[in-house]
Parts: C-alpha cells; structure tokens; sequence
C-alpha cells in the first residue's frame, strides 16, 4: 500500500456517535443556551475527546496568578530555585500581563446593538 | 466572554480596566493525564531506586506552572540530578511494565548548549507531553531530562519507555 500508516488511519471512515437523549419535564433542559439536553452538541468526536492545549496557549497561562502560586508539595532543596527563602520569594510578577497574552480570545468582546 | 452593552459601555471599560483579569486566568485547566514529577537525587548512599523520588502530581496547566516557576530549570541543577515528568502510575524506569517493551528518543547536547537549548528543549517537550500534542499520544509515556556526567547533556523524550542511568539497556537505544 502506497500510503503511510498515518494517512491511512486518517482516512479511516468513522461514524459520529450519536445518543438520543428523551426530554420528559422542562426542568430537564438546561440552563444555559449554548448546552443542549444531555452535554454540549460538540462532547463527542469521532474516537473520543481528548484535551489538547497550543503550547502558544499553555505559555499565555503560565502568567495567570494562580500560576505564580507556590506549588503545595514539599520539594527538596536542590530543586528550589532560592533555597534561602523557598516560600516567601516569588517570581517577579510580568509585565504588561494584558498585553503579553498571545491567546486573544477573550479579546474578542463583540458589542450588542439594543 | 466579556459583554459590552452601548447604554454601559463607559461603565464596562471602567471596572475592566481595574480588574483586568482576563477569564482564562480566572480558572484552571484540566490535562487529559494525570502526570507525576520525579526527582534524581544522586546520593551515593542510596540505590538508584531510592534516589528515584515521586514528588508531586500535576493535572492542570496552572498546577504545572506553580511547580515550573519554583523549581530550578534543568541547566541549573547540579550534575547527576535529573528531572522525569511521566504519567502518573507509570514510573521512570525500564522495568516498568509500561516502558518494558518501548523504546526512546535521545536529545544530546553539547556543554555549551546547557545555556541555550537546554531548558527550551525540556519545556517544550512538557508541553508537548502534557499538552498531547504528540502524534500517538497513547504511546508516550513521559520524559526525562539529566545532566550527565561526562560534561555532557542529555535529554531524553521516551515513547513508551524510560531510560535508567546505569542501565544496560540505556546504551542500545541511543542514537
């Protein structure tokens, strides 16, 4: 066969799973808009979900405040980057943390007409 | 989601531009792995399983990050220590039944490279780890990286597998 094992995987035909979900009572429907009775229209895909970050935006997160948070566990001196003072000495805070996020998602505010 | 009315848009950018907290940073994001952070303590007293210390599990980006910004980068730790990051339950040795039959990817670097390449190349391979973002994902168990004792740094990713200092098996897989 002429194509790669990874293409062939890839064009492997599957069908979308599908579950009919029975409504008996209106407190059964949520209460958001963009959820439909049973989990969101997109939880399910072809193969399973799975959860897969950009590292593009898994570096943006690396400044979020509860990132800068000591980590709980106890580590061993080697490891800590200031030993003298593991607990009290934090990573200086970033600059411009707004403008630094490379993720702009939450920057596409859409103004309502009324 | 941020939404801004006409009738109070004034009143919207005001408390926005005191806040300014962005909501992804408001929540912490779940991996699709449970991963564990494991540490080489080179302690001539103590066997080389003994050394081997799990010290934390991770399953959020956030979570990663607090351990990331306080521990030291790879280039920094002293010679003989080493970092593994692995799915939780697998350990960070061959013998794990995991790694058994797997086999490993081998980044050496050049002393001079321990500044430049070293701790870019460890993060981005955690990221690419625990972001699943690798090809087979399933198939990848973790990562390691260690400062040799030769002068040289190593760097490891394994897929399915997991290297041992002083193991035999170390030697057939490097490239």
């Amino acid at each position: 066969m002429s194509a790669s094992p990874i293409a062939r995987a890839a064009t492997i035909s599957q069908s979308i799973p599908s579950r009919r979900v029975m409504i008996t009572d209106p407190s059964q429907m949520p209460d958001v808009y963009s959820s439909t009775p049973g989990g969101t229209l997109y939880s399910t895909t072809p193969g399973g979900t799975r959860i897969v970050y950009e590292r593009s935006f898994m570096m943006s997160l690396s400044k979020s405040p509860i990132s800068q948070t000591p980590p709980k566990c106890a580590l061993p001196a080697a490891m800590l980057k200031n030993p003298a003072g593991p607990v009290t000495v934090l990573p200086t805070p970033q600059k411009n943390r707004s403008n630094s996020i490379s993720f702009d998602e939450s920057q596409e505010t859409f103004s309502m007409d009324l | 989601m941020t939404c801004v009315f006409k009738g109070t848009a004034a009143a919207e950018t005001k408390t926005n531009s005191t806040t300014e907290v962005p909501p992804e940073f408001l929540i912490k994001h779940p991996l699709q792995n449970t991963w564990s952070l494991w540490f080489y303590d080179n302690d001539r007293n103590k066997t080389w399983e003994e050394n081997l210390i799990e010290l934390t599990t991770f399953d959020t980006v956030e979570d990663f990050w607090r351990l990331y910004h306080h521990i030291k980068l790879p280039s920094e730790l002293r010679q003989g220590h080493d970092y593994a990051v692995f799915k939780q339950g697998i350990r960070p040795m061959w013998e794990d039944d995991a790694n058994k039959m797997g086999g490993r990817w081998l980044v050496s670097l050049e002393k001079k490279q321990r500044n430049s390449d070293l701790d870019r190349f460890w993060l981005d391979t955690v990221l690419l780890l625990i972001g699943e973002n690798f090809e087979n994902p399933d198939e990848i168990c973790g990562a390691v990286v260690n400062l040799g004792i030769h002068g040289k740094v190593g760097f490891q990713v394994h897929r399915d597998t997991m290297v041992k200092h002083s193991s035999a098996t170390k030697n057939l897989y490097t490239v």
